[in-house]
């Protein structure tokens, strides 16, 4: 009676160990010596801070300011403000204004 | 620029040998390294703290062979050359007679690694030969931990299946 393994087996096991090893052995390769130096010649250059963006936010912010009171304005004209300072209106404000905040601030960190 | 110049001269040896088993070309190391450190200066001004630079590291790595492998498609394509043709001429193999030695096991693996796709690729390189664990896969190629290992398992067997084919005459079999 043939009692050896079956050929599956062992040719599995041998070829599991030689994989692992073959696997984890790292190609040998040669690192040019002007390497470096080759790459830091093809690195672009820093580019300089803009200036020009530095008025951007304060702008925003006084054009948003603006855009507030004439629309406050506005409602005070047509008399919403009767209708803005219900409750289910407040609260709902506030939760559109939590989620806004919530997604820029995840925007933010991602 | 100091500071960037350490970062390649810590990480070159990683990119290269990365490089090398995720491709089996060694001719254009040294153009698809320099492409994956320019990738990392101009992304560096981005990169947050929390993430660790080696994991952003091996991202751009990836990215930069599945961009070189989509490349050397349309250039196949363009010349209208049979994909069999070029994959003997990109790849070149050590036969099944050449593989009955043992010492040919290692070129076997490299060859079969050759065989398959991108994906299996970095994945078997990143687990075995880079040791990083299933986090770090996940947060490279950006995919749920499940599916690494999942990912991972499939490739193993797919290399297994390659090797198998190869392997009937290597010596394995009792005689």
């Amino acid at each position: 009676m043939d009692d050896r393994l079956p050929e599956d087996m062992t040719l599995d096991e041998a070829l599991d160990k030689a994989m692992d090893k073959a696997l984890r052995a790292a190609p040998e390769v040669r690192i040019p010596a002007n390497f470096r130096q080759r790459l830091l010649t093809r690195l672009p250059a820093t580019p300089a801070p803009q200036p020009g963006r530095r008025w951007f936010w304060p702008a925003m912010a006084v054009f948003g300011l603006i855009s507030f009171m004439f629309l406050a304005e506005a409602a005070l004209q047509l008399g919403v403000e009767r209708w803005l300072i219900q409750p289910p209106m407040l609260l709902t404000t506030l939760g559109i204004e939590i989620v806004f905040s919530v997604i820029l601030l995840w925007r933010a960190r991602a | 620029m100091q500071d960037f110049e350490d970062i390649v001269a810590r990480h070159e040896a990683t990119v290269f040998r990365t490089l090398a088993r995720l491709t089996g070309d060694h001719d254009s190391l040294e153009d698809l390294a320099q492409e994956v450190f320019l990738r990392l200066f101009r992304a560096l001004p981005h990169f947050r703290e929390e993430a660790q630079l080696s994991t952003f590291l091996y991202r751009i790595v990836v990215n930069v062979v599945n961009d070189e492998f989509r490349r050397r498609q349309q250039a196949r394509r363009a010349s209208s050359i049979e994909e069999d043709e070029t994959e003997a001429l990109a790849h070149p193999a050590p036969g099944p007679a050449q593989l009955l030695e043992k010492a040919q096991v290692q070129e076997a693996v490299e060859a079969a690694l050759r065989e398959l796709g991108p994906r299996d690729r970095a994945i078997l390189t990143l687990h075995y030969q880079e040791e990083r664990s299933y986090e770090e896969i996940a947060a490279i190629l950006d995919q749920p931990m499940g599916t690494v290992k999942t990912n991972l398992y499939r490739a193993r067997e797919r290399l297994k299946v390659i090797m198998k084919e190869r392997a009937w005459t290597i010596g394995y079999q009792k005689t």
